[in-house]
This record gives C-alpha cells, structure tokens and sequence, in this order.
C-alpha cells in the first residue's frame, strides 16, 4: 500500500513542486499577520474589520484589536472577507472508483487488480488510495476547499476515510485524520454474492455479526490457549471490528429516499451508534425520519437526475412524454428544484448536515452548486455551517477545524466580496499556513475554469436524442440514447426493447463516456458507452459485463423516441 | 376548485399528477350505499352499505345508518367486493428479484418499491395487497414482503402488518437451469432435480446441528457465564425458523413428483409446505396435499411455456379446491395483476366453481395463504377496508373496476385518474401543435 503515496509524489514532482515543498518540515515563513480583514469567525459571528495572525500553520491571534507581532508578513486584505478554510466532506476525485458496485455516484473506471476486490476492501484507508492528477490539489484551493474527507464510491466496503488538506506535500504532511470512518454502501459484487440490494443488506449484517465473532473468539484464544479454538483468520472482519465494536463511525452511502431509510433500518440491526449518511440527495423527501435517527447526512451536491425521483412514476408514466415535451421539462424542472433544495429543507427541519462534492465533476463545479443551494432557499449561515463547523465535527476535527480561533490550524478563505455570490472572487487560500494565491480566472464567472480543457465549453454537446444500432454477433440492434445534462455531468437513459437503462457520465473532447446498470431478471449488469462524438454522429463501443465489447453507432435524432413503457412481467418462473 | 384557479394548463397538469395520491389518501372514514355487496364470508348484500371508520369496517348491511359528515360513495349499479389479493408477484421490488449466485439464501429478503408504477396498475385492477417473492433461480430463494398497495408510502408503511414470514422454494427446471447458465467460476450445485432433493436435505442438516450447536451452549452458559456463544449464522438461523414454523414455505413447483419430493422432505425435517405455487400437475396429488396441509397457488389457464409445464390442464384448479386443497390464482406478472378477477372467472368455466369459491380464489384463499386471513380477503365488522368497486360483476367480461380503497384511503379513483390523465394528454397535444 505504499505505491499510492509514491505515485502521489511522482505527480507532485511533474507538476513542477519544489522538492523542499514535499519536506515535512517549515520551509517558508508561513507568518502572517492579516490585517484589515471582514473576518466571519463561525457563521453569524462576524468582527467587521480585525486581524488574523497565524503563526507556523496555527491560528495565533484573531480580533478587531489583535497585536501584530514582530517578524511576520503582513498582508493587507484592504476589507476582503476572511472565512474558515472551506471542507469538501466527502469526495471520492483522485481514488480509484469501484466499477461494478455503484449505486448514485460514481461509476466507470477499473479498480486496481491485485489483492481483494475492490468492493470488499474494508481495511484500506483512502489516503493510500490517493492519486491526485494534474490539477486536483491547486482546484480544490481555487474553490476555497482547504480540506477533503476522501471517501470511496461504490462497493460494499469499500474502504475508510481519511481526512487531508490541499495544500502540496507528502501525504505524511497532508493526513490530518485516518481513519475517520468506516466506508459500507449498497453496491453489489461482481460476480458471486452478494449480487443484489437485499442480498447486500444481509451481506453487511452478517459481516458485522462476524466481525464481532472474531474479536470474541481471538480474545478467548488469547486468553485461554489451551481451551479455545484458534479463531480462522479473515482481513475482512479483521477489518471491520472496530466499527463494529463502536470505536470507528460507519459512514452508510444512500441517495435515494428509500435507500436511507435502508440505512436508518440497517444501523440500528448491526447497533452501531456513531454513523452519518453519505449523498442523502433525496434526504429532504424523509425528512423527519432523518431528524428522528439523530445522525449527521454528509449531503452530496451530485443532484440526481429529476425524471428518477422518487415519487415521479406517476407523471413519467402515464404522461405520454417525449423528451422535448414542455410539460415533461416543466415537471422535471419542478423536480430539479427540490432536489436542489435538500440542503434548505433539512435546515428547516433542524437536520445536521455536511456538504460534500461526492460525485461533483469539480471543485469549481461544486463550488457553483454551493450558489445554487443558497438561491435555492438556505441560509449563508447555514451554508457555511455545512462547510466548516459540521464537516470539522464529522471528520472528527472540530478542535483543528472549522472556525476561526486562536489555536485552530491556520485553514483560511481570502474572499474579494460574498463566497456565496458566484462573482466574487477568491483570491487567497491559506492551508495549514501555506498562502496560495490564486490566479484570476479567465472571464464566466467564479467557478469557470476549474477543468481546464473543456471549461471554455466544447463545441459539441452530448445532450440530445440520439438513435443507433449496435452490432451483436452480427446482428444489428436498434436503441435510442436520450441524453441531459451539461457535458461535465451527464445523465441518459439508453432504450432498446429489453428495457430502459439509466446511465450517467461525461465527455471531454468529444470522448462520451457513460456508465449505468442493466435491470435484468438475474439482477444488475454494469454497461458502459464510450465514444467519439460529433457534431451529427457517435462511433463507438457498449461494454456489457458478461458479454463482451459490442461496436455501435448512433445519429442524433429528430422525432423523440419517448419513455419506455415496456411493463415489467416477473415471468412465469 | 383548486384546479379551476389554474388556468396555466401546465401547472394543472404538474398539481394534478401530485395532487392524485394526496388529495384522495386523507380520510379513513368512507360509506359505500345502494350497493351489491359480496362479502365472500356471508353471501350478497343487495342494496347495501358499508361504513368505515379508521380504516376498517364499521358496519356492513342493508339497514346500515351512515354517520353524518362522512364521504359517501353511491354505489348503485355497482358490485363491491373485498380488495382482491395476488399470491404470487415480482412487481414493485427494488435491486432485483433473484439473489443466484448460490442457491440456498434464505437470509436475504426482498425489498419493496413503494414508488413503483406497478403498485398503481394494480389498483387499477382492484388488487390492494400482494406477496412478493424472490425468483425462481434458487432452491431456496429469499423473504418475501408482503405488502398493500400503499402506492407512494413511506418505505416502511408499504409492508402487510402481520402478515406471516414467508420463504419462496423452488424446484425443477429453472433452479438446474440457473445453475447451468453461469459461467465456469461460478457454476453452482445443483444442476439436476435429485440434486436440489440432495442440497435441501444437506442444509437442513447443518440447520439442525446449527441449532443443537446453540441448545448445547445455551446449557453450558447454566455452568459458565463466560462460555462463547456459537458463531450466529442469518443463513442457518433463517433454515431453522423454517423448520420451527415461523418461516412459512411457498415452493415453486410444476411436477407431481417434485411435489410429492419436497412434501417428503418437510416431514422429514418436521415442518410443512405452506403453499405450492404454480403447482400445475397439483391435480394428480391434490390428495397428498391436502393430508400434507400444503395450499395451492396457480394459473388459470397458462401452460406448455417449458417442459415441466406442459402435463398441465385448466381444471387443476376446480380438482384440488374439491379434494380440499386451499387454492388461489394469482397473477405473477405486473401486467396480469390488472385482470385477476378474470383468471378467477374460469374456476367456474373449467370444473364448474361455484361463483363464491372462484371470486375466494383472489380474496380469501390467497389471504389464507399468507397469513393475513383475518384481516382482510373478505367484507366483515373489523376487517381492514380493503375494498375494490366494480362497476358491474367481475366476471362479466365487460366490467372494471372503478374505484379501489385501501385501508379506507380512496387510492385509486377511475374519474379522477381519467380525468388527470385527459388533463395531461391535452396539454401534450396542445404542446406539440404550439410548436408545429
């Protein structure tokens, strides 16, 4: 497990960090005095023009009046607005994605290939996991992150997360807390069980009992040899006895409605205590049965697509819609809204929340979703809350993290004007004292620029009605692909006459990559679509897990081919 | 009201289609009048009444007072019946139906869908509750959930209440079939019907000495408070509260002598089959069944689809309900839930049903069948109102049902489903002419 961090500072190296950077130790003066500041020192609580001193990586000072000492670079921030570096709670960007096992979120991607699955890895701390590419580190600064929970997506046990900051350095600089939490989510395995929800749902509480079995039956061999069995030895529940045994929390993934109140159920069957809900997209929709478990929601700003919610089967059904239908757009965007206001309702409901960008194509991306959830009816304060005090409390940090307070690490946000005005400007970033300056974006606004390559916008666009055909053993098979969505964060549903398939993905350079799960009789089978697209047409592959790689071609369609309407038969068994 | 101050056609639709469920599902208390009453249990009431309060049945007759203040549904010319149950389905289920990956997981139990377009089909046709069982591609297979048609509820309101715990067996061709499909490294045991005997004899063996392993530390913990408790197993618990009776068996089956086979090995593991499901050689042992005290749960008039259905014929029904075998009909299918009463119908066309033992075949019988007998499948002082409305006798091929109540919620309503679905069908139409 030491490869990941190696390769982390391979790409650190690349990207032209100075070698004296990824050295544990103090290397710039990370002194400053910083004066003349609107400081938000937890949300509602504002000095309207002080000084914030900081020290080697620590808050010394904070205060209208606080004394500048000697030695320390003072940086005059000429009325620009200071907040508690910002906490991306929950993010899976730089891990390896576990391909098969994703339910809402994530997806694609091929997990490592030696040692378990990926699936079913509860021992690995995501921190050894983390790759981040390219840009990852300097975008989670440009959009005020200061610090990342790295959490997987997809798979049963996935793995435990770990808590970092963005500034560059060696993971042994960067680990603030690992582990934080032990990872369980609803996705499937490939190949053997448990292969389906409810198989998974018994799958988790057996591994639970047995996780408690082993530590039982270790204890008596240890301390009776001579009476007790040598307990078989299994890294799997060697791995989850201390979330099992209360001393790890248990972060449950779940978007959907149904799928948290699984986890409510489910929590209380394998009597944990200390856990919290990662996505939560749909949380708003169960609301008082979230306050009522009195646990945390880690919210993901990955808003799903509207035609999937929960409770939308009637309209999408018995309204014959097409995919340009204004009253179909009217009723998804109605849906759009509340899925955009989860985070306004569980405040109004009195629910703790984090915000996290789990399924956000970027750190500028999230950013802009931040201002959409305020526009959407949360308060700045709350807003702010879920992205410093709470996130501090659920990675464990509250006394490193999460305000600005003398003692606190020195995680700081330098804002030209409101964080939650999309124009306003961060121009600095401070980690654990580091000063970043941030470069001005290029023109569109605050969030632009964070992906680089397709930021400015690529001349095709994937969303559309598409129909195709793809070659089976020779055969060809007609389906329609209707795809939304910007080309950052796509949704699609691929029709053929088996049934209707929701997919979600991206393109970049006009390379459309897709990934969703198959319903069929034997349970879920992954599919994923990459392909080159043009401006008319797409030429590509559908990979069928089980299957193989079947070569396929679509053209952008006219008329709209509509929603699927097959019924589902059980079948005579 | 509401809807006349929406003049915007758009906005009438998107109210409409969350006003439905809403708008219909407050009030417990109902009265039906003028209406044919079947009661299943104590004949037809002609020009009768039903009052409900709470969600159940007040008061039934044909000199019933209604309290003031209630909603009051006319039923002249209607036949009202109780909400009709479908034994066997896989519609509304999330995250698939068969867990075959191995073919003993009786541990895993189905999980709803509470949001399932299904669960209003069949409202539509008069169906208010349902067992939902896991596939036929393990011997033996997952929990069933038994849910109503609470269509749009909560996760945790759609399930039956007191309904039993069910497991689905499953013999024959589709179990060796699911075991030959998969691919090398997980091609599973058994491939063959003197297998599956094999494997449920095996299972409920190390079921048995699971349970002897947990009598036995139970005793020692009398001597010593620190003995270690036996690993707790879901698997094995799950085989043992079948053998105990708290699981009940719903076994897919086709042929006699499978039938005959898993009736065998029940006694000889001291537990019963509940109800044989699909059954369609039940006739040639309805006898055996009926000593057994297993139940029936088949098809009208569906056969021949694959090999071991073939020696099949429409009067199974008629002969196993006369040797005294429980038996229902039922659709498993999302789509023949919508005309269940009519499969009931041909109990009286092959084998001469009466009416009322045929019309038992979708209320009482599949009631019996899964446990919930004395709180619904028939119209009585203190059932649950489940109650569907026709609009003529069920059997007459040209009746439908008209309204359904579930629990005394109106859940579905023929005017105002019409009525919604015309509203979204013209602002369609007049979408797309806008923009022609």
């Amino acid at each position: 497990m030491r490869r990941p961090i190696l390769a982390w500072a391979l790409v650190l190296a690349a990207a032209g960090v100075q070698p004296a950077a990824a050295q544990n130790e103090v290397t710039t003066p990370r002194s400053y005095a910083l004066t003349n500041a609107r400081i938000v020192v937890s949300p509602g609580t504002v000095i309207e023009q002080g000084t914030i001193v900081v020290r080697e990586g620590r808050i010394t000072a904070v205060g209208a009046n606080a004394q500048v000492p000697a030695g320390v670079i003072r940086l005059d921030l000429g009325g620009a607005t200071v907040y508690a570096g910002l906490i991306d709670a929950a993010n899976g960007a730089g891990l390896p994605t576990i391909a098969a096992g994703g339910r809402g979120g994530g997806g694609g991607g091929e997990a490592a290939s030696s040692g378990p699955p990926a699936e079913l890895n509860p021992g690995v701390n995501a921190v050894d996991a983390f790759t981040p590419g390219g840009d990852l580190l300097s975008n989670y600064r440009a959009a005020g992150v200061t610090t990342v929970g790295l959490a997987f997506s997809g798979g049963i046990f996935p793995g435990r997360v770990s808590a970092v900051s963005t500034r560059d350095g060696m993971a042994s600089a960067v680990v603030l807390r690992s582990p934080v939490a032990q990872q369980v989510a609803f996705g499937r395995k490939r190949g053997g069980y448990p292969s389906t929800l409810m198989g998974v749902l018994a799958y988790i509480e057996q591994s639970f009992k047995d996780a408690r079995y082993d530590a039982r039956a270790r204890a008596a061999f240890e301390t009776s040899p001579g009476s007790s069995p040598l307990p078989p030895y299994d890294a799997e529940h060697e791995a989850l006895q201390a979330a099992a045994a209360g001393e790890l929390p248990v972060w449950f993934a779940a978007s959907g409605a149904y799928d948290i109140e699984r986890v409510i159920d489910l929590a209380a069957k394998l009597g944990v205590e200390d856990w919290a809900i990662v996505g939560g997209q749909e949380a708003f929709k169960v609301a008082q049965h979230v306050r009522a478990a009195g646990k945390p929601m880690i919210l993901s700003l990955d808003f799903p697509n509207p035609d999937q919610m929960t409770g939308r089967s009637f309209e999408a059904h018995v309204a014959p819609a097409s995919g340009d239908d204004t009253a179909d757009e009217q009723a998804d965007s109605a849906a759009a809204k509340m899925l955009r206001g989860n985070a306004a309702a569980l405040a109004s409901a009195g629910v703790p929340f984090a915000l996290s960008g789990m399924g956000v194509s970027s750190p500028a991306e999230f950013r802009r979703r931040l201002v959409t959830i305020v526009e959407e009816g949360l308060s700045a304060d709350d807003a702010l809350r879920a992205l410093t005090v709470t996130p501090a409390q659920v990675l464990g940090l509250s006394g490193a993290l999460g305000t600005i307070e003398a003692g606190k690490l020195a995680n700081l946000v330098v804002v030209e004007g409101d964080l939650f005005d999309e124009d306003a400007r961060i121009a600095q970033v401070f980690v654990q004292g580091e000063k970043y300056d941030i470069p001005r974006q290029p023109a569109g606004g605050a969030g632009r620029g964070g992906r680089g390559g397709d930021a400015g916008g690529d001349a095709v666009t994937a969303a559309g009605e598409w129909n195709g055909s793809m070659d089976m053993q020779g055969q060809a098979f007609g389906f329609t692909l209707t795809i939304t969505g910007q080309n950052d964060a796509l949704s699609a549903t691929l029709a053929t006459e088996m049934g209707a398939t929701t997919m979600r993905g991206d393109m970049a350079d006009g390379r459309l990559s897709l990934n969703g799960l198959f319903e069929s009789q034997q349970g879920q089978i992954p599919i994923s679509l990459n392909a080159q697209v043009t401006a008319s047409e797409m030429t590509g592959t559908l990979d069928i897990e089980g299957m193989g790689t079947v070569s396929m071609t679509a053209r952008r369609g006219g008329a709209a081919a509509g929603r699927s309407h097959a019924i589902k038969d059980g079948g005579n068994g | 009201m509401r809807r006349a101050a929406l003049s915007n056609r758009i906005m009438a639709v998107v109210a409409g289609a969350t006003l439905l469920v809403p708008a219909t599902a407050g009030a417990q208390d109902i009265a039906i009048r003028n209406a044919t009453i079947q009661t299943i249990t104590n004949g037809v009431i002609e020009n009768g009444t039903i009052v409900v309060r709470d969600g159940r049945i007040a008061a039934i007759g044909q000199n019933v007072e209604i309290p003031s203040g209630i909603q009051v549904i006319d039923g002249q010319g209607m036949y009202v019946m109780p909400g009709l149950i479908d034994a066997h389905s896989h519609m509304a289920i999330d995250g698939g139906i068969n867990e075959g990956a191995e073919s003993v997981t009786p541990e895993v139990r189905i999980q709803p869908n509470p949001d399932d377009m299904t669960i209003y089909r069949a409202l539509a046709g008069g169906v208010t509750s349902a067992n939902l069982l896991h596939g036929s591609a393990n011997t033996i297979g997952g929990q069933a959930a038994i849910i109503k048609m609470r269509w749009g509820s909560a996760l945790d309101s759609i399930w039956f209440e007191g309904a039993n715990r069910i497991v689905k067996f499953a013999l024959g061709e589709n179990v060796t079939r699911a075991s030959s499909n998969q691919s090398d490294a997980d091609r599973r045991y058994p491939k063959s019907r003197m297998g599956v005997e094999q494997l449920l004899r095996w299972w409920f063996t190390e079921a048995r000495n699971y349970e002897a392993e947990w009598q036995a530390y139970e005793q020692e913990r009398q001597r010593n408070r620190n003995a270690l408790p036996p690993r707790e197993d879901l698997r094995l618990q799950a085989l043992v509260d079948i053998m105990n009776g708290e699981i009940k068996v719903h076994a897919h089956s086709y042929r006699a002598d499978e039938i005959l086979m898993l009736m065998r090995v029940a006694e000889d593991f001291g537990f019963r089959i509940n109800t044989f499901q699909h059954v369609l050689e039940g006739y040639k042992v309805a006898d055996e069944m009926a000593e057994h005290g297993a139940h029936a749960s088949t098809f009208a008039e569906m056969w021949g689809y694959k090999v071991e259905a073939n020696d099949a014929i429409p009067y199974n029904m008629a002969i196993m309900a006369d040797r005294g075998v429980v038996v229902s009909v039922n659709s498993d299918s999302g789509e023949r839930v919508r005309r269940l009463y009519q499969e009931a119908a041909m109990g009286m066309k092959y084998g001469d049903m009466s009416e009322v033992d045929a019309l038992k075949m979708v209320t009482l019988n599949p009631a019996i069948q899964l446990g919930v007998d004395d709180q619904v499948g028939s119209l009585e002082v203190g059932k649950d109102a489940d109650i569907t409305i026709f609009n003529g006798h069920p059997f007459a091929p040209a009746s439908r049902v008209e309204k359904t109540i579930v629990d005394g919620k109106l859940l579905f309503d023929r005017d105002q489903a019409m009525t919604l679905e015309k509203l979204i069908q013209r602002a369609v139409t007049t979408t797309t002419e806008d923009a022609s």
